[in-house]
């Protein structure tokens, strides 16, 4: 059938683009995440100046505002076994990133006008916590609202995300919230009519060591007074599960077949039209700059768009949080670390759950799109808003890979970025109201694992701030004082 | 196809393609064996199942992926034949030629939207994830472990040149006679670029090879990254000894890499058996295989006056060619000026199922016409390769009246970022001669630094 391609790595077509472009995605980075170009085998080597010329041409963007999308590394498919052919020193902690900066915002994609002059609640961070607040607010009725977010929308962590959602959590309160966010997820291409992927794969869980071995046993324990199904399983079933996997060294295994993995770009799409439908602003390409505060609130959010007075300011910015509380002279105590985390050529579907060996932190699952994408911490990452790529994580992960999937060692790393965890003491996220300053309401600190706990976060949020379950002793337990009291519950199940 | 009798071809060897024995040449990337083998068709596309074949033989597509030997995914044109050599097309059933999922493609013919198909459409979501899932990605998990590489290897040397074609070569010879130790890589396994791979062009500097162990080839440049030794590219370097990876720590880095092969909108226009000009011009100069026998020619500017001569010297007169004028002043070519073709807003059309059979167009007056051809040739200067340089902290700028994208650098190829200059076609659009000029300036620029420190 006659087709014109601006991408055929990934079948994306011109008409793609001005597709993209009606359903409000004008900049490249924006458009390559709604059609997917650039994402395919050639990296965006043929595709990306192809789709610059024809938005130049059609009068799309302005040439000030045409930047090529983050080139990332490696630049040409570049095979585990070669990545994993560099010795990684140990005690050498990763250094810079690349690119050296990557750029959220230009001054040519800044809308023009100013930001509403007022509104009954500001929320910073346009990312997954701040969207699914936005858009349960307006369930509620609450529409007079508006979200900031610095860069394009999924420019932070949630577009950085791998997509993983399980209930295989530490505490209760979390595989409860994790529990409500899959059912959400179910829902979500109803209710917003847009495809969340979600595909419930399960997680497979590995232990090596005793240690490790026992803290998963005794979150099974957890999980499974909570109804969720997880069990622990033998190495013969976990061989079933995923015939190419090696469980050399396994000790224990942890299964839950409702676990799974999804895309998260799509969240962002379906909470922004929500909001707009409900007549909520996403400002996109707005920086908060400061705050006016009187007494023990804040009056006015101030932004390079202009002033907003209002009642209430949510924090939601992630890993951005900390600077942007110190505008309103609040510390917390969250940390900014890097995760690094690639994607393999897309292979057809060999792998059903997510795997991951909590001892070294490595995790990968299949995408819908078929690439392996997965990544793995490095306990000698500083802290830091860096979002470059390292090649200490390349060779890190390719030797860690191999070693779990050994025919992988000639399937190719396509891409790799980074994105930031906001990290806290205990690994609990910072919720509810700020000691001396009343209406800053924190919904930051979700240690990288905001994207699977946002819908029912969002939804008890929503009702807590409406009135509607004010008593919601989520907003409580782990509000910012607890941190001053010693009040610390220590999740365990973190991984990535 | 037709292979030039006065080719210098490797040894004549088989290679198995699904099944079949095919005849190749031992050493010849294995996507321009396939050409002069006739298979253009080499895999079916991910989503809607469209036929696919070599475009750029350059490695700046995708639409040559093959599995080979049991590894997936293996770009063609980048794979030298050997003897005996297992290649099976990729996402295809029962076969490439014959596949039953073309019919996604007949199904959609506007195209699909991944992201809003069937939501929320109750059994039909669940049963589409599923179809989805099946139908999604290419080739399958490799078939045997790869064999390990021996460590990584650390080089300090005072300048590193990436790209040995007329920029890269003319600095490294300024570098050699300054008695400056330097690397010039080179991806390809021979080194010359345009020289011996691009169209043919009055001027073109000699091809002049530096010292063997100042040359590289087969060395790709993967990234640029960071450690405790400081800022180094990271290169895999292919060799009879095996693959290697080695980080090049270099206090000047001079990036000649050239371009990629640009993308144009028209109907069909990944249909097998239409190259990019420098596809063509790289199969007939390196390898004396002919893109077809009915060649069309459509391009504008001295690469297409270039496409047209080397098409000439291997016996090829186009059955059209077709001047697309330049984008922000349309008009013919003056050094082509064969036939005015039509511009983009009246776009021409590639006829054909599995491979290219024929190109509608419209000229100037209106008229429509038809030519049959099995091969579509498009002369395009190349879209610069900034990817390097954009990693490095380089400005990148779009450039209107290319429609690409550049490195923004001065006369001296200094691009800002300390010890990153750039040369040849990294900086638009020039001659063999230029660009060479051009290697020749960042060189001097970079021996002053020297001198200076």
């Amino acid at each position: 059938m006659s087709k014109a391609l601006v991408c055929p790595c990934e079948d994306v077509t011109f008409d793609n683009l001005d597709h993209a472009v009606s359903h409000g995605h004008t900049d490249i980075e924006s458009i390559k995440r709604f059609t997917g170009f650039g994402t395919g085998m050639c990296q965006g080597k043929s595709c990306m100046p192809a789709v610059s010329a024809y938005l130049h041409r059609k009068g799309l963007l302005p040439p000030e505002a045409q930047a090529p999308f983050t080139a990332r590394p490696p630049l040409q498919p570049t095979r585990l076994a070669v990545l994993a052919s560099d010795p990684v020193p140990a005690q050498e902690p990763p250094i810079g990133g690349t690119p050296p900066t990557i750029e959220l915002s230009t001054p040519a994609l800044k809308p023009d006008g100013q930001v509403p002059a007022r509104a009954k609640i500001v929320i910073i961070g346009g990312g997954v916590m701040g969207l699914s607040l936005a858009h349960n607010l307006a369930l509620r009725g609450e529409t007079d609202v508006v979200v900031l977010e610095q860069g394009y929308l999924l420019a932070g962590a949630t577009g950085r995300n791998g997509g993983g959602v399980r209930m295989q959590w530490g505490t209760a309160v979390n595989v409860g919230l994790a529990r409500r966010s899959i059912e959400l997820m179910k829902g979500f291409a109803r209710e917003f009519g847009i495809n969340l992927w979600l595909r419930q794969g399960g997680y497979l869980f590995l232990a090596k060591s005793a240690e490790v071995a026992d803290r998963l046993e005794k979150s099974v324990a957890v999980q499974n007074a909570m109804g969720v199904q997880t069990r622990l399983i033998e190495q013969s079933e976990a061989s079933e599960l995923v015939p190419d996997l090696s469980l050399r060294g396994v000790r224990v295994a942890a299964f839950n077949p409702d676990d799974g993995v999804i895309f998260p770009w799509p969240f962002l799409w379906g909470y922004a039209q929500s909001c707009k439908r409900h007549g909520i602003a996403v400002e996109t390409f707005t920086r908060v700059t400061g705050f006016k505060q009187s007494g023990a609130g804040i009056t006015h959010v101030v932004t390079d768009r202009g002033e907003i007075a209002c009642e209430t300011v949510v924090l939601a910015a992630g890993a951005w949080s900390p600077p942007i509380a110190q505008l309103a002279g609040v510390t917390l105590p969250n940390q900014p670390h890097r995760h690094e985390i690639c994607s393999t050529e897309p292979l057809k579907p060999f792998l059903g759950p997510l795997v991951s060996v909590l001892d070294s932190g490595i995790y990968f699952s299949q995408s819908m799109r078929g690439e392996i994408v997965g990544g793995m911490g490095d306990p000698l990452e500083p802290a830091g808003l860096q979002m470059g790529s390292t090649m200490r994580f390349a060779s890190r992960y390719a030797s860690a890979l191999q070693e779990l999937l050994p025919t992988g060692g000639n399937l190719k790393i396509l891409r790799q970025w980074a994105g930031c965890y906001d990290v806290t003491p205990d690994h609990n996220p910072v919720l509810g109201r700020t000691p001396g300053v009343e209406n800053l309401l924190q919904l930051n600190g979700f240690v990288g694992h905001g994207v699977m706990m946002a819908p029912a976060v969002g939804e008890r949020m929503a009702a807590w701030m409406t009135g509607a379950a004010p008593d919601d002793d989520l907003f409580t337990r782990f509000n910012l004082q607890r941190f001053i009291d010693g009040r610390l519950e220590k999740e365990s199940m973190i991984i990535g | 196809m037709a292979r030039l009798s006065s080719s210098a071809s490797g040894r004549r060897v088989s290679v198995d393609l699904d099944g079949r024995t095919i005849e190749a040449r031992e050493g010849e990337p294995l996507a321009v064996s396939l050409v002069d083998a006739g298979q253009l068709l080499l895999s079916r596309s991910v989503k809607y199942h469209r036929p696919r074949g070599a475009f750029c033989m350059a490695a700046s597509c995708g639409n040559c992926l093959v599995r080979v030997n049991g590894v997936p995914n293996v770009q063609a044109c980048r794979v030298a034949v050997h003897d005996g050599m297992r290649v099976e097309r990729q996402n295809a059933y029962p076969s490439a030629r014959v596949d039953v999922f073309g019919f996604i493609d007949w199904f959609f013919p506007r195209g699909m939207h991944h992201n809003t198909i069937l939501a929320g459409v109750p059994v039909a979501e669940q049963v589409m994830a599923r179809v989805a899932r099946q139908l999604a990605g290419l080739g399958t998990l490799p078939d045997l472990p790869a064999r390990p590489l021996a460590d990584a290897q650390s080089l300090q040397v005072p300048v590193l040149i990436i790209g040995a074609g007329p920029a890269g070569l003319a600095a490294s010879q300024v570098l050699t006679e300054a008695g400056v130790n330097h690397v010039l890589i080179e991806r390809d396994h021979i080194a010359g670029g345009r020289l011996n791979a691009g169209p043919l062009e009055a001027g073109a500097p000699p091809l002049d090879l530096p010292p063997a162990n100042t040359l590289w080839t087969s060395a790709q440049a993967f990234g640029v990254f960071e450690d405790a030794q400081g800022r180094f590219v990271a290169v895999e370097h292919q060799s009879i000894e095996g693959d290697r990876l080695v980080r090049i720590y270099a206090q000047a880095l001079l990036l000649a890499v050239g371009g990629h092969a640009r993308i144009i909108p028209f109907e069909n226009n990944e249909l097998p058996g239409i190259f990019a000009g420098r596809a063509a011009t790289r199969m007939i100069r390196r390898h004396g295989v002919l893109p077809g026998r009915q060649v069309a020619l459509v391009g504008r500017g001295e690469e297409l006056a270039g496409v047209h001569a080397s098409l000439a010297e291997a016996g090829i007169t186009p059955v059209v060619t077709l001047d697309l004028g330049v984008p922000d002043a349309p008009g013919p070519t003056p050094s082509v000026g064969i036939e005015l073709g039509a511009l983009l807003a009246e776009p021409i059309r590639a006829l054909g199922r599995a491979k290219i059979r024929g190109l509608n167009y419209r000229t100037p007056d209106g008229t429509d016409r038809r030519v049959s051809c099995d091969a579509l040739v498009l002369a395009l200067p190349p879209s610069p390769s900034y990817e390097l340089a954009s990693q490095l902290g380089a400005q990148v700028d779009f450039d209107p009246a290319q429609e690409t994208f550049r490195v923004r650098a001065d006369g001296s190829g200094a691009t800002g970022v300390p010890g990153v200059w750039v040369a040849g076609e990294l900086l638009g659009p020039c001659s063999a001669q230029e660009a060479a000029g051009s290697g020749q300036r960042a060189a001097r620029a970079i021996l002053a630094g020297e001198a200076a420190r």
